[in-house]
């Protein structure tokens, strides 16, 4: 029996992948029936053998506590690839990584850095957890951002018992979430540096080099 | 802060002329103004707070606090029914038995035992064609009540049943410890891999009903916020007055550090909830064994993985909530595990390999002092090459002591004995001194 939460993320996490493949394979392609087609594949393919074992078999055992974020995250994908609705926009996928890269740093890293705390400790304290996640949800949508909504959903989620885990903490961060949001805003601070070492170069430049056709000699 | 209505978001079907393009607005995107609707904001922002008003006031009492008191080995053996006649104790009595046979299979460790009701013993250790081979199953022996020999092994959880129950890839399965709760329920917890070697352990509670005859289904615990990674299990548990039950696990991956799960009984049997203590700030310390000392006290003795290679200790006040740091006693530990018990007359008994490094011995140690000074005991095993190690030391309600440990690697040995037999093995030895 697969737990339903898992299911869901598992299923829309393969057919966002099936749908990235279809538009790099056959980029003029796209339909709604292709993405439809997709999607029952992605269901089938939850019950691929692999070895001894189906292929959600293999996922759950590696990670059976995909955070709300996540879903929340491949789900506005999904969304965009199948409907051509932005669900996310510029700012929010902003405060998701940040959030994310911050919540799952210190959660992950506090016991190498901090051993005498213990915050996923508190993730077990409902009193805590819960208004601590309901805190952060207000603030987000108070400032309109849509990371407040995935924040409701985490603490829905957490309430419901969504996930194998009771931990709140991981109803709102995991591992996954972490590592991608690390690499996003390494990846745009590292382009972010780049131009700005092209805008210096460009307004170091000689003028005569500007047009790429001067040379001292001419 | 202000909330500022704004307009709603345009239809996705809408021209682009129709709403100012992201691409036109020179503030950074984190800045930019965002089309969530106010009328959204509000019904969200009060969804937020009344599903986290109702999810706050499922906060159980008193559960964020220490445990009321934990019960001591004479306080637990008073409540559990009398095994052997307590007459047995006034004489020396020692005892040694196989639980494992010999054709068992090639490689056994990790055992644990539990006295049962009636002065039955169940142990259960794991065993393979070698330590983490994917034949390796969780077996389960007893011994009746005033029997010399163990039953034959049963399998109590494999990789195969444990991955049918837990749904999900199991690799291998590895150490386990069982314990009663409060209601008579008997817990097993072990550890199983889905990734990795021992670094990528989870742990699993099975109960039994029948004092460990049938076991019901796995239920996994979600207790390291890393892909659920590295936790692992060895000694038993303390129980506190409020059945509340202070396993002591650790932590392998990365930083090695002690933790307590702290396991709630439902009324009826059965887990209600569970929650970890984690000590990292003891790092390179694993393999913990919990001893009661009477009062809120509780003795933490630790495997040390250090280069020091001394067993450490430390106290909670508490009931094992909180701890203070660890220090290093004047017994060796050859990064091995270890256990102890406290004694009727309040000593401390542990058990120990004395070396630096390798397991080639197996000893008992005595502490008058709650830990703080250690007098060497006898020696139980010594052999130049072999191995006896992963001690497991309960006491029962006669007043004898069970030990079991890994022979080997080869076979389980249970040891049983009595305060009189210890006492003269203590004065033997002083004797040998002078």
């Amino acid at each position: 029996m697969i737990p339903t939460f898992y299911a869901m993320v598992l299923v829309a996490t393969l057919w966002l992948v099936l749908l990235w493949l279809a538009a790099r394979l056959r980029p003029g392609a796209h339909s709604r029936r292709l993405g439809l087609v997709l999607g029952v594949a992605a269901m089938l393919l939850l019950f691929l053998p692999v070895g001894e074992a189906r292929l959600w078999s293999w996922a759950f055992g590696f990670c059976p506590n995909p955070s709300m974020l996540l879903l929340g995250v491949v789900c506005a994908g999904l969304w965009q690839r199948l409907f051509g609705l932005e669900v996310l926009k510029a700012a929010d996928w902003t405060a998701v990584w940040r959030f994310a890269a911050i919540a799952g740093s210190t959660l992950y890293l506090q016991p190498m850095v901090a051993g005498r705390l213990d915050l996923y400790y508190w993730g077990w304290e409902h009193g805590v957890a819960a208004w601590a996640l309901a805190g952060l949800a207000v603030a987000f949508l108070a400032v309109g951002n849509r990371l407040g909504v995935l924040l409701l959903a985490g603490l829905i989620g957490y309430s419901f018992d969504a996930l194998e885990s009771v931990n709140a903490w991981d109803y709102v961060v995991d591992p996954f979430i972490w590592l991608g949001s690390l690499g996003v805003l390494a990846t745009r601070a590292a382009q972010g540096a780049l131009a700005r070492r092209r805008a210096r170069r460009a307004a170091s430049a000689p003028p005569f080099g500007v047009s790429g056709g001067a040379s001292p000699i001419n | 802060m202000p909330i500022k209505p704004e307009p709603a978001a345009p239809p996705a079907a809408a021209t682009p002329a129709a709403a100012p393009s992201p691409d036109d607005d020179p503030r950074p995107a984190a800045r930019r103004p965002l089309p969530l609707p106010l009328r959204h904001r509000v019904v969200l922002i009060a969804a937020a707070l009344v599903v986290g008003f109702a999810t706050a006031r499922h906060d159980r009492d008193g559960f964020d606090a220490a445990p009321v008191k934990i019960a001591t080995p004479a306080a637990a053996a008073a409540r559990a029914p009398a095994g052997a006649p307590p007459a047995a104790a006034d004489a020396p009595y020692f005892a040694e038995s196989w639980v494992s046979p010999v054709p068992h299979v090639p490689a056994a460790h990790s055992s644990a035992i539990c006295p049962l009701p009636g002065g039955e013993l169940l142990a259960t250790w794991y065993g393979g064609t070698r330590e983490g081979a994917a034949d390796v199953a969780v077996y389960t022996a007893r011994r009746a009540p005033g029997a010399a020999g163990w039953s034959r092994p049963e399998v109590a959880v494999d990789r195969a049943i444990a991955q049918v129950e837990l749904d999900r890839v199991i690799k291998k399965v590895g150490n386990a410890v069982i314990f009663p709760d409060h209601s008579g329920t008997l817990w097993m917890v072990y550890v199983s891999v889905s990734v990795g070697g021992w670094s990528g352990s989870a742990l699993n509670v099975k109960t039994s009903v029948d004092n460990g005859r049938t076991w019901g289904p796995s239920r996994r615990l979600t207790i390291s916020p890393f892909f659920n990674l590295s936790t692992l299990v060895r000694n038993k548990p303390i129980f506190a007055s409020d059945g509340r039950i202070g396993l002591p696990v650790y932590h392998e991956l990365a930083l090695k550090f002690p933790q307590v799960l702290w396991l709630t009984p439902k009324p009826a049997g059965g887990m209600l909830e569970y929650r970890l203590r984690s000590l990292a700030a003891k790092t390179g310390l694993i393999q913990p064994s919990l001893v009661p000392l009477g009062g809120d006290r509780v003795l933490m003795m630790l495997r040390d993985r250090r280069r020091e290679r001394r067993m450490h200790t430390a106290y909670s006040e508490d009931n094992g909530w909180t701890w203070s740091d660890a220090a290093p006693s004047n017994l060796p530990n050859p990064d091995s595990a270890l256990d102890a018990v406290r004694l009727p007359d309040g000593r401390i008994l542990a058990v120990y390999n004395h070396a630096h490094s390798g397991r080639e011995n197996l000893r008992l140690a005595v502490s008058p002092d709650a830990g703080r000074t250690w007098r060497a005991g006898p020696v139980l095993e010594a052999a130049a090459g072999r191995e006896f190690s992963y001690p497991y030391l309960v006491n029962d309600a006669a007043g004898r002591i069970h030990l079991t440990y890994t022979w080997q690697r080869e076979r389980i040995k249970h040891i049983e004995f009595n305060v009189a037999w210890l006492d003269r093995q203590l004065r033997q030895e002083v004797a040998a001194q002078q």
